[in-house]
């Protein structure tokens, strides 16, 4: 279910990355490599820890320009290497409902091959419209669309 | 498992009946609408795509009134594991409302015998406390009984 539209539910970016699925995959689902991109810079990746399986810890430690850090706990929902990968806010390692999500979303990542690069889809699906919309007021497009733009920065340097 | 006593039900029980058998129950609709919902309770309509992200979808017939269940399963281990929940429908759409997570497990034995365990996670104490409220120690224990009944009936 590639690239779906957005609606009143669903959000979503798309990139042109220049490097194959299979390198993608691997920026994206390999701590150290997804760490050189993940969070907008100038905040870094202080700590992170992914696990590519149904039910496994997704876990980012983010530090701010300012030194504060803050721990992002979010889980694992489904990997089909080298084509799309599942998470979301609403559970934790071994699911763990999640009491009060940040967003409340399930987010899909979709890689469809383009040539030699590789069509990236970043899809955040919300349960409430209102959801979605204080996602979008989060700063959602502009976010998500940086890092995929680091991606795109990142990814062809690991091609090989 | 770490059980969170405010957040988690559990029911342990042990069967005489062979995991692969019990597995096959949880995950064929032509057999779980024979003991899925307490007696005289029905199982009216059931779809299950047993897969992660597919749907596990039940109807039941309590004293005449429908009841929806849609969810999907979150992992799917043949034989050894099945966790399913109500927080999304199929292909991971987030659910509005959601009431909880199931996590089966079938441990071998030895002799054709299974510890099967199910525990239901809840996202805050006021949804566990409604699950013990409705019942769920009696519920999922006459569930497991039927169940272990059924599949005898089989063998």
């Amino acid at each position: 279910m590639p690239a779906s539209p957005e609606t009143a539910q669903v959000l979503q970016v798309t990139r042109l990355i220049p490097a194959p699925p299979a390198v993608v995959w691997r920026c994206l689902t390999e701590a150290d490599r997804l760490r050189q991109w993940w969070v907008p810079a100038p905040v870094e990746v202080a700590d992170m820890v992914i696990e590519p399986q149904p039910g496994g810890r997704f876990y980012t430690l983010m530090r701010m320009p300012d030194g504060t850090e803050h721990p992002v706990e979010m889980m694992i929902l489904q990997a089909e290497a080298p084509r799309r990968l599942f998470f979301t806010d609403l559970m934790t390692r071994g699911f763990v409902p999640v009491a009060r999500p940040m967003f409340g979303f399930a987010a899909e990542i979709a890689l469809i091959p383009e040539g030699d690069a590789t069509r990236y889809s970043a899809i955040a699906r919300h349960a409430r419209a209102e959801d979605a919309a204080r996602h979008a007021g989060m700063g959602f497009h502009d976010g998500w669309g940086t890092v995929a733009d680091q991606l795109a920065t990142v990814a062809p340097t690991f091609a090989d | 498992m770490q059980l969170d006593p405010e957040l988690d039900l559990q029911l342990v029980r042990e069967m005489n009946a062979p995991r692969e058998l019990l597995y096959k129950c949880w995950t064929t609709p032509e057999h779980l609408v024979h003991w899925f919902v307490p007696k005289p309770h029905k199982v009216t309509y059931c779809h299950l795509d047993v897969r992660p992200g597919g749907a596990c979808n039940t109807t039941f017939e309590v004293d005449g009134n429908l009841m929806e269940n849609n969810g999907v399963y979150l992992e799917v281990i043949p034989n050894e594991k099945l966790v399913f929940t109500d927080a999304y429908t199929a292909d991971w759409k987030p659910a509005p409302e959601p009431f909880m997570t199931a996590i089966l497990t079938f441990e071998d034995l030895g002799n054709g015998r299974t510890r099967y365990t199910a525990t239901a996670r809840h996202r805050n104490a006021g949804t566990a406390q409604a699950h013990r409220d409705m019942g769920f120690y009696d519920g999922w224990g006459t569930v497991a009984t039927q169940l272990e009944e059924y599949v005898q009936g089989l063998k």
